[in-house]
């Protein structure tokens, strides 16, 4: 029977039990349904990884003779090697699009995966192994023909087969900030195909059994003269890549279902501790009827715990079901996987078990009160809450204060709880709007501050490998141009080392490097300037020493930090060319930028992007993230009308009754609903200002997960701030003027006669 | 039985801070079984405190309660339940009848505590009831609430009947009635009920009234040949 009349309260205070089993719903689909994104996409990139057998290590050097294979060899732990020969090619077709080609020895690590067509046949002479990704951006078919460019080399193969690499989860060319598969690739092909018998291997795969850092030190030992890059996989760039997006999304389902935790929990205490006093008499009633305590508590705590079950269980069938596949789409245009399906983590069924757990005890604590207090005084009314005169009544400015201002801040004193309640539910809501908006303005700020701030360039000539100098002379004077040499370096700052970019360049108004507020600033011409981001990673700050190396280079070199800058996308050090040679390297400008529109082909160069080009890739990753700041948008909007209408349901509740004593009186019901909205709209205040540091708090939690390439400045916004306001103070305005139209209704005989509870 | 009920120098303080209460000061008396009782006095007077401290809704300072020769003041909350369970319907001034049961639902709600099943049709029967089965108490008018309220209490088939004004709230005429079922209810079954109330008529119907002022009882009267409930003017 006690279970009928739970079913009945919950019929009678629906508004405040659903909003509570939707808060612990919306929690446990928040975690577990980008728990299952998380889990699914980590298996499918394991699976990968696997079946292709992914290298641990990857030892760049030009001269890979079989002597320093078989040194790697005979090193304990080596388990297996490969050689590659791994050149960039530009295939033959429009836009020049480039192309990593991988000549292979015997494909047994870092496996070609295919998907169509035939697997790769070691002895065939003419076929080439393309990246799907790539044929299907552009249209080719197997038995296609391609022909690939490499400085003097030209290759022309047919499409056998097409499929994945485990190396290209994520690539980017350097023509583009994001993945256009329309650009860029990879290839496989035989040794047996390469025009040139004694093919120049550059690079060895190896499994191994040791970690990578013990590992390094065996190859130093052992061949140390003869390499020039170890690159391990947790440097390798597509792994980082993807690994730090999993990273990422892992930390928002972490995040996220906390505030509905809280809110879901605070909610059913304050909801639970009303109806709890609402029945008092009833409580006293059962328990003359001889109900035992444990009886009571127990049912009384099986409000929280059904709902909540509920709430769980029905997420954890929808949620792993449905989110995951709405990550997959934008998910799948930046990486590459062989599937795209959602996992599982036993963490989703813990995660919802506490809750449940934690729920049944907020029910428990609110109802102990009273369930422990004796029959005989269960049966009569709650003795009126006791106030007395505070500190605060005794000033002369609470004096001046009109009788609406008195009544809320009384009102609010008397009523914690419940105020506490309805400010954490504003703060909720105006963090999740500070991070949208926030995530919002960080993407238009980065776009401006990339191509305008710092890029002020027109086209972007990107030079051949193997230039010569009369050739590179003849097309900087034609384009008036700067020349400008980007390459990949290491740094090594105490044991930490990191993969970053060299920019050499001299100071032109073409790339004007910024400080952290996006001002320009003078890098110092004979000096080592470094990313604020890249320093804050390392740990270092002007005027500490950093150690590096050119990628392809192993001579290492030890400089200053002269000055910090800030790139939103392009993380590493710069410094000029005449810096450079002074430190004992070669100026190889990588490109030109010009700002004249460049449509000509010119010898040496081998393809040109032009502003567009860069912006409209700019303009692909900005529509994936507003798809997230439209999921928080909504998600803030859901939380704040569900709470505030069902808080402020109970709260119009609670002062029923003093709102029909004033209508009685004879105040009019319009001053009698400004008593109401007052309150909420304090309240809403409050918890709006302290929502705003909090907010940018998860902001930048969010931001600093986004990856390593990546720098957003986080700076508190007007617009922000004054939109997050607009809306959570217009709803919450909204919400409770809707329930204030109750007072309208309030029968001022039958709520006089009600007891206070 | 004689001596069913047995009050023994029983003392009930109330502290408020530094000042203590006595809202029963040394009561001694008796109550025989299937005796009709009244209990009169103003309101302050103790009343409710003497009709807790026998339904075991609440515990005594000092002094002894023996029922049914069981010391229930000795009881530890559990068994306090039980016996409130077993022995003891209660009928109050306000009915609490639980909102969200219907009548016969609230009837059934004995099924939660006993180990049996209570035949809910059959008591509203009893009380006249058995058409409002499926009405929610807001259906329902006072007395008929208070019908339901009895039927509650005498499905339990408790040994005694505790009943705090259950007139109170009643107008005359369905007062009249309820009081009528409760001695009814007395004479024909044997069943000891023990009426808590203000309204000085009631006494010259009962078997034994028990004056009660300032905690203290003034007075314990027994009625050699008590009026039947229709020779009261009421």
């Amino acid at each position: 029977m006690l279970f009928k009349t739970m079913i009945r309260d919950f019929k009678e205070h629906k508004m405040q039990f659903i909003s509570i089993f939707l808060m612990a719903f919306l929690a446990i689909v928040a975690f577990s349904g980008i728990g299952a994104e998380v889990a699914g996409v980590s298996q499918s990139l394991t699976s990968f990884y696997d079946d292709t057998n992914f290298a641990d290590v990857w030892i760049y050097s030009d001269h890979l003779d079989n002597n320093t294979l078989e040194k790697i060899n005979n090193i304990s732990s080596t388990t297996q090697t490969e050689r590659q020969l791994t050149i960039p090619t530009v295939a033959d077709m429009d836009d020049d699009p480039s192309i990593t080609l991988h000549v292979i020895e015997k494909n047994t690590i870092s496996k070609y995966y295919p998907v169509d067509g035939e697997d790769i046949n070691l002895d065939d002479k003419d076929s080439i192994w393309l990246d799907k990704r790539f044929t299907d951006a552009r249209g080719l078919k197997i038995g296609d023909k391609i022909k690939l460019k490499s400085n003097n080399i030209t290759i022309e193969k047919t499409i056998k087969g097409t499929g994945y690499s485990p190396e290209y989860v994520y690539s980017q060319s350097s023509k583009s900030i994001v993945p256009d598969f329309n650009l860029h690739g990879f290839a496989y092909m035989s040794n047996k195909a390469f025009p040139i018998d004694d093919v120049p291997y550059n690079v060895v795969l190896i499994k191994t059994s040791d970690n990578t850092s013990t590992y390094q030190e065996k190859i130093d030992e052992n061949i140390r003269a003869n390499y020039t890059t170890y690159l391990p996989r947790k440097d390798q760039s597509s792994h980082v890549q993807i690994n730090s997006e999993i990273e990422q999304h892992e930390m928002m389902g972490n995040m996220m279902p906390v505030i509905f935790i809280v809110v879901s929990l605070l909610t059913l205490l304050t909801t639970m501790t009303r109806m709890v006093n609402h029945q008092r008499t009833q409580i006293g009633t059962l328990k003359a009827l001889g109900f035992t305590n444990k009886r009571l508590y127990i049912h009384y705590a099986s409000y929280g715990f059904m709902l909540t079950t509920l709430g769980c269980i029905l997420a954890l069938i929808i949620a792993p079901r449905t989110i995951p596949s709405m990550f997959f789409p934008s998910m799948s245009s930046f990486y590459t996987l062989p599937q795209w399906k959602s996992g599982f983590n036993i963490t989703f069924i813990i995660v919802s078990l506490l809750l449940i757990l934690v729920s049944t005890l907020f029910s428990y604590i609110a109802t102990r009160n009273i369930v422990s207090q004796s029959p005989s005084s269960t049966l009569q009314p709650q003795a009126p809450k006791f106030s007395s005169r505070s500190l605060l009544d005794r000033t002369t400015l609470f004096e001046r204060l009109g009788f609406n201002s008195r009544w809320n801040i009384r009102d609010i004193k008397r009523n914690k709880l419940r105020s506490l309640v309805v400010i954490v539910c504003v703060m909720g809501c105006t963090i999740l709007l500070i991070s949208a908006f926030g995530m919002d303005d960080g993407m238009h700020d980065l776009s401006t501050w990339q191509y305008g701030g710092i890029n002020n360039y027109n086209s972007q000539i990107v030079l051949e490998e193997n230039i010569t100098s009369s050739q590179l002379d003849k097309i900087t004077s034609s384009v008036n141009g700067l020349e400008v040499m980007s390459k990949p370096i290491e740094i090594k700052v105490n044991d930490t080392k990191k993969t970053v970019n060299l920019n050499v360049y001299n100071k032109s108004d073409y790339i004007t490097p910024t400080d952290t507020h996006m001002k320009k600033i003078n890098l110092p011409s004979d000096g080592v300037s470094l990313t604020v981001k890249t320093a804050d990673i390392l740990g270092v700050k002007k005027g500490d020493n950093i150690e590096w190396h050119l990628y392809g280079d192993d001579k290492w070199v030890n400089t200053t930090v002269d000055e910090i800058y800030a790139d939103p996308a392009n993380q590493g050090i710069t410094i000029t060319p005449s810096k450079l040679e002074d430190l004992g390297f070669n100026f190889t400008p990588t490109m030109i930028v010009t700002d004249m529109k460049v449509n000509d082909s010119y010898d040496g160069a081998s393809s040109v992007n032009t502003m567009d080009d860069l912006l409209n890739s700019w303009n692909e990753l900005m529509d994936n993230a507003i798809l997230l700041v439209a999921v928080f948008l909504i998600l803030a909007v859901c939380i704040s009308v569900v709470m505030l209408y069902s808080l402020g349901i109970l709260a119009f509740c609670e002062v029923e009754r003093d709102l029909a004593t004033l209508k009685v009186l004879g105040f009019d019901s319009k001053s009698i609903r400004r008593l109401f909205l007052t309150q909420n709209l304090w309240l809403s205040i409050v918890g709006f200002l302290l929502g705003i540091p909090l907010g940018y708090q998860v902001l930048r939690v969010m931001m600093d997960t986004a990856g390593e390439t990546f720098y957003y400045p986080i700076n508190y916004s007007l617009k922000t701030i004054a939109l997050s306001f607009v809306i959570t103070i217009v709803l919450s305005f909204v919400v409770n003027f809707l329930i204030s139209r109750n007072i309208n209704d309030v029968d001022m005989v039958e709520s006089l006669k009600k007891q206070r509870e | 039985m004689n001596n069913f009920i047995e009050f023994k120098n029983v003392t009930k303080e109330y502290k408020f801070g530094d000042n203590t209460l006595k809202a029963a000061n040394n009561l001694n008396f008796t109550i025989d079984e299937g005796e009709f009782v009244v209990i009169l006095g103003p309101s302050g007077s103790g009343k409710s405190t003497l009709l807790n401290l026998l339904g075991g809704l609440d515990n005594l300072t000092t002094g002894k309660i023996i029922v049914d020769n069981n010391e229930i003041s000795s009881y530890n909350d559990k068994e306090l339940t039980k016996y409130r369970a077993k022995s003891i319907g209660f009928i109050f001034q306000f009915y609490n009848l639980i909102p969200n049961l219907t009548a016969k639902e609230n009837i059934e709600l004995n099924n939660d505590i006993l180990d049996r099943k209570v035949d809910s049709q059959k008591y509203l029967k009893l009380v006249d009831m058995e058409k409002h089965a499926n009405q929610f108490p807001s259906e329902l008018s006072g007395g008929e609430q208070q019908r339901v309220s009895i039927a509650r209490a005498l499905s339990k088939e408790p040994a005694m009947l505790l009943c705090d004004e259950p007139t109170g709230a009643l107008d005359s005429k369905t007062g009249y009635n309820i009081i009528k079922l409760l001695s009814d209810l007395s004479r024909k079954d044997n069943t000891t009920v023990i009426i808590v109330t203000h309204n000085q008529d009631l006494a010259e119907i009962a078997d034994k009234i028990i004056y009660l002022k300032n905690g203290i009882i003034e007075a314990v009267k027994i009625n050699e040949n008590p009026k039947q409930i229709d020779q009261l003017e009421w």
